[in-house]
């Protein structure tokens, strides 16, 4: 093996990280942090490579999904700002990673505004307006108008650092109620909540109210370690929160969430859709794509570009998950089943031979009988559509 | 979608000469070695800092993608007392999939056959990328107390089973051969 990647990362340089931080996937510093619906963790590229066949699990707990969630950017930058140097290493090595497999994740601008005024060094070279950013900006323009700037001092699981960071109370403010975060969850876009703010029966679905995207996943759990985040980050104002929440909210607030949703497939009557194994939407992230598929013609990546059906029909305008330079002026056409095998577009790419061997780890959701074996799947489908 | 910028370090200058195609890379599978590389290390540093007894994994002369394990029998199982080498050997997309584990030495059990071979769900199945090899270990270890005797490879030792007198006699007798 080459010589210098015998040392981890983690002794390369002095900064070391707590274990909080780590990736259960990489066992490096979490990277572009996705959050599950379960409140799992992993970096973007390592949720991603672990998905598989018709649902996906979580590494950690096994929940089935089966929307790839987008990259949390609030976490993102909590990470970038504890570990600086340790994140610039594992920046380089994936940037490596990524011009190699000529597959890219999306670029973050930072949402701090903190940060704002400075920028952030290491990305000052980028232009200002990715579009992966635009709608997560909104989720910090209501803070704008807060008068009070109120600093803290970084404790608890954080206080290793030696030099300690300030965060803005006001950058960890929930878009719906405009105060500190109280049991975050975290949606299918990245964005979060207090836990009560999307608690709304008469919707099944939780859509996010900064960027509409519904969050398909099941009702999200609270992100563990964003909370442990706040409330060490911002005892007081966490406590408080947490008086006039629970005043507001009685306990049977955990009673009334509906549980995750274990089957995660919409119900489907009349023949088998077509299911496109390792291909996945990039605008609502349904991996793999269930039904219709649209392939972008136009775009030149490697990643390729594509939709499900509903995706395509609502013309939704987000950015893709894998910085595709996706133009609406784009020309889409619709991926029989027969095409499948020459187009692994989102397929991880270690996955080449998915179908070669049995190791859907589905089990417990209602589609794992008949997800044993893709490759037999693809070719019922594929001669029934014929 | 309006990401227009092109100058973003995220975008090669080659892209339009890379490819309209899709076709998945033929050395895909190389891709990312690195980065395995760097997760075993990372295992490695975290076992030999553990410093546990009932189980070790180091690997085989200079090529991390080959382990030796070692297991212990735990206590107050028929296979007390016992130890047993295993090699693991990780795929280049460990860990999106499983390392091949092995029993090397001879291990009378219901769920190893007489190559050594190991049935047991978490290393084929039931994996998942969060799983390392101090888990790996650990649940052969608890398997060898907890066979699962409705899908055996060994019939003789599922049979057996049922009488732990014999059954240690039968580990004891195969062991003591082994070590002698």
């Amino acid at each position: 093996m080459e010589k210098q990647h015998e040392t981890p990362a983690r002794v390369e340089t002095d900064e070391e990280f707590s274990d909080e931080f780590q990736c259960c996937v990489c066992l490096d510093l979490l990277y572009k942090p996705v959050v599950l619906a379960c409140g799992h963790i992993s970096c973007f590229w390592c949720v991603f490579r672990a998905m598989k066949g018709e649902v996906s699990h979580c590494p950690v707990c096994r929940h089935p999904y089966n929307h790839f969630p987008r990259i949390c950017q609030l976490l993102h930058f909590v990470v970038l700002k504890l570990y600086p140097k340790a994140y610039k290493i594992k920046e380089q090595q994936v940037i490596e990673q990524e011009k190699k497999s000529k597959k890219f994740s999306p670029q973050l601008d930072n949402c701090f505004r903190s940060e704002s005024s400075e920028g952030l060094s290491m990305r000052s070279d980028l232009p200002p307006h990715s579009a992966t950013c635009s709608c997560n900006k909104a989720n910090f323009e209501g803070t704008e108008k807060m008068a009070s700037v109120e600093y803290t001092t970084l404790g608890g699981i954080c206080n290793k650092q030696k030099n300690s960071q300030q965060f803005l109370v006001t950058d960890f403010h929930c878009p719906a109620c405009k105060e500190l975060l109280y049991r975050p969850v975290v949606l299918n876009c990245g964005h979060v909540f207090c836990e009560v703010c999307i608690n709304n029966p008469n919707d099944r679905v939780p859509i996010c109210q900064v960027c509409q995207s519904a969050h398909r996943n099941g009702c999200p759990k609270v992100c563990l370690l964003l909370k442990q985040f706040l409330e060490e980050q911002f005892s007081e104002k966490y406590a408080l929160r947490k008086e006039n929440v629970c005043s507001i909210q009685p306990s049977n607030n955990a009673a009334k969430l509906p549980s995750i949703s274990t089957s995660p497939y919409p119900r489907l009557s009349g023949r088998r859709p077509e299911v496109h194994i390792g291909v996945g939407c990039d605008y609502c992230g349904m991996f793999p794509i269930i039904g219709e598929r649209y392939r972008c013609k136009d775009c030149k990546e490697k990643m390729g570009f594509d939709l499900c059906g509903g995706c395509y029909n609502i013309s939704a305008k987000l950015p893709g998950r894998f910085n595709q330079q996706h133009m609406l002026e784009h020309k889409l056409e619709n991926v029989g089943q027969l095409h499948l095998v020459a187009n692994l577009a989102w397929r991880p790419e270690t996955d080449e031979n998915e179908s070669d061997s049995p190791d859907d780890m589905g089990g417990f959701s209602p589609s794992a009988s008949h997800s044993s074996d893709d490759s037999s799947v693809n070719q019922e489908d594929a001669d029934s559509s014929i | 979608m309006p990401n227009i910028n092109n100058q973003d370090n995220n975008t090669p200058a080659t892209v339009a000469a890379i490819s309209s195609s899709k076709q998945p890379p033929p050395m895909a599978k190389t891709v990312d070695i690195q980065s395995v590389h760097r997760r075993l290390q990372s295992e490695l540093m975290a076992l030999m800092m553990s410093g546990g007894t009932e189980i070790s994994a180091f690997p085989e002369e200079d090529n991390i993608f080959c382990w030796k394990g070692t297991i212990t029998g735990s206590k107050d199982t028929v296979f007390e007392g016992t130890e047993y080498k295993l090699s693991l050997s990780f795929p280049n997309d460990y860990p999106f999939k499983p390392p091949k584990v092995k029993f090397e030495t001879a291990c009378f059990h219901p769920n190893v056959d007489v190559h050594g071979n190991i049935c047991l769900d978490i290393l084929q199945d039931k994996w998942s990328s969060a799983y390392d090899v101090r888990t790996i270990l650990l649940s052969i270890q608890s398997l060898l107390g907890e066979p699962n005797i409705s899908s055996p490879l060994n019939t003789q030792a599922a049979s057996l089973w049922g009488d732990q007198i014999e059954y240690r006699k039968m580990v004891e007798k195969s062991f003591k051969s082994i070590s002698a």
